[in-house]
């Protein structure tokens, strides 16, 4: 915008605020009157409120319903799972991971997740079996029958937070999903002796991964004791990737 | 803007055990959200993602829930915190996307919700994306305080609590928003 001239300048900041209301009365009709009289600040006025124009007419073009519909799908899944007793993970939930997204490449943000529990075992992983509320589960159920009603559940989005998606290469006998009762804590109280230096390297690389496949992971390395022979493989393979871990604290996660 | 009085009823009804409650939560405040978090985090996905966070917070906050803010306050309270720990992820961090520092790259935001749309609204829909550029030139924090101030009607007190920070750099940070809006469209349309 053009510069302000100096007879302008006490005003100049007070535009803004005198479109949103935000100057007390006296304030304002002093801003208000100055523009009046002053055409630059009446033209810089005037070309404010436009783009208060520009940015209604952009929130007003509505939501695509059927993302709406997917998204309400989404959170029905994962009230759903909070009634299954994982919601209390301090790990960011997302929407459930695609097909082959829970291979090798991610498994080590899963198990550095893991091990960050471990770090902090004061943090509220899970809620203990029994503490489960029933009310996720209603609003779930209200929620997926919402979205089933209106006929776009879109495949794969309603599937529970923590479960693979199907795959074709997936072996019969794989984890299934958490279920009620779940916990994380005893698993992970596994690895309580983890140095403090490795715990923090390990933080940073969780905060480089995306928190959907470290949520799926997540679940991985909870049931890695059910994993087929190649998973276990792989997960070994990603966990010596991540460089974090010593040979024995590798052996500690696998063991 | 929602009947502020009607979003408190509903949250504490939902508190008191009305699940039917938090579907209308949904239905009335997952646009305006959706709309507010893709402009913030410049990207359809993470902007889905954070919506589903921010009401699963707000189910999981629901009995503990006491009105002592107007209701939209304090859900894009919970949103722009979200959003802006997001912002912080390293996959965030592209030199493309705008950030508090200055960017030059006005690339138009690319959402899943946009189609190919109508001849006869082209010109809306080059405006459109003229303001959607300069939105995404914007620093995070003056589009956030513009956001919320412009178009959600936030005080800049309100706003002040979701960035935590002061009212005085609101002030500020919504007016060089403002100015630089006005700035570069005006730039494009000539």
């Amino acid at each position: 915008m053009s510069e302000i001239a100096e007879r302008c300048a006490p005003f100049e900041a007070d535009l803004s605020a005198l479109l949103d209301g935000q100057l007390d009365a006296p304030r304002a009709g002093e801003v208000q009157a100055h523009a009046e009289s002053c055409r630059d600040c009446a033209r810089r006025l005037g070309a404010l409120r436009a783009v208060d124009g520009e940015l209604s007419d952009l929130a007003a073009a509505p939501a695509d319903p059927v993302r709406i519909d997917a998204l309400r799908s989404a959170l029905a899944s994962r009230l759903r799972e909070d009634a299954g007793g994982l919601a209390q993970a301090p790990v960011a939930r997302r929407a459930p991971p695609r097909p082959r997204r829970w291979l090798a490449p991610v498994a080590l943000a899963a198990s550095a997740a893991a091990l960050l529990l471990v770090m902090r075992p004061d943090a509220p992983v899970v809620a203990p079996a029994g503490e489960a509320s029933v009310a996720p589960q209603r609003a779930a159920k209200s929620f997926a029958d919402a979205a089933a009603a209106a006929g776009k559940l879109k495949a794969g989005l309603d599937t529970p937070i923590g479960a693979s998606a199907p795959s074709e290469e997936e072996p019969a006998a794989a984890p299934q999903p958490p279920r009620p009762g779940d916990t994380l804590r005893p698993w992970a109280a596994g690895f309580a002796e983890l140095p403090p230096q490795t715990g923090e390297k390990l933080r940073l690389k969780l905060e480089a991964l995306a928190p959907d496949e470290l949520n799926a992971l997540l679940w991985q390395i909870l049931h890695r004791e059910q994993l087929t022979p190649q998973q276990r493989t792989e997960l070994r393979a990603s966990l010596a990737q991540l460089a974090v871990l010593s040979p024995e604290e590798l052996e500690l996660m696998l063991h | 803007m929602q009947d502020a009085d009607d979003d408190v009823r509903l949250m504490l009804a939902l508190g008191a055990g009305d699940e039917s409650a938090f579907d209308r939560l949904f239905a009335r405040w997952s646009g305006p959200l959706l709309r507010y978090l893709e402009r913030i985090v410049r990207d359809a996905a993470s902007a889905e993602e954070l919506v589903q966070e921010t009401f699963l917070r707000l189910y999981r906050a629901r009995e503990r829930y006491e009105p002592n803010a107007r209701f939209s306050t304090w859900l894009y309270t919970i949103a722009t915190r979200l959003a802006l720990n997001e912002l912080r992820r390293p996959r965030h961090q592209n030199p493309h996307r705008s950030t508090d520092e200055e960017n030059e790259d006005g690339a138009a935001l690319v959402l899943a919700g946009d189609a190919p749309r109508a001849d006869d609204v082209a010109h809306a829909r080059r405006v459109g994306d003229t303001v959607e550029r300069a939105l995404a030139r914007l620093p995070e924090r003056q589009r956030i305080a513009l956001w919320l101030s412009a178009v959600d009607g936030l005080s800049y007190a309100e706003v002040a609590a979701s960035l935590e920070t002061s009212e005085k750099s609101v002030k500020a940070l919504v007016h060089r928003a403002r100015c630089a809006l006005a700035e570069w469209i005006g730039e494009d349309e000539r």
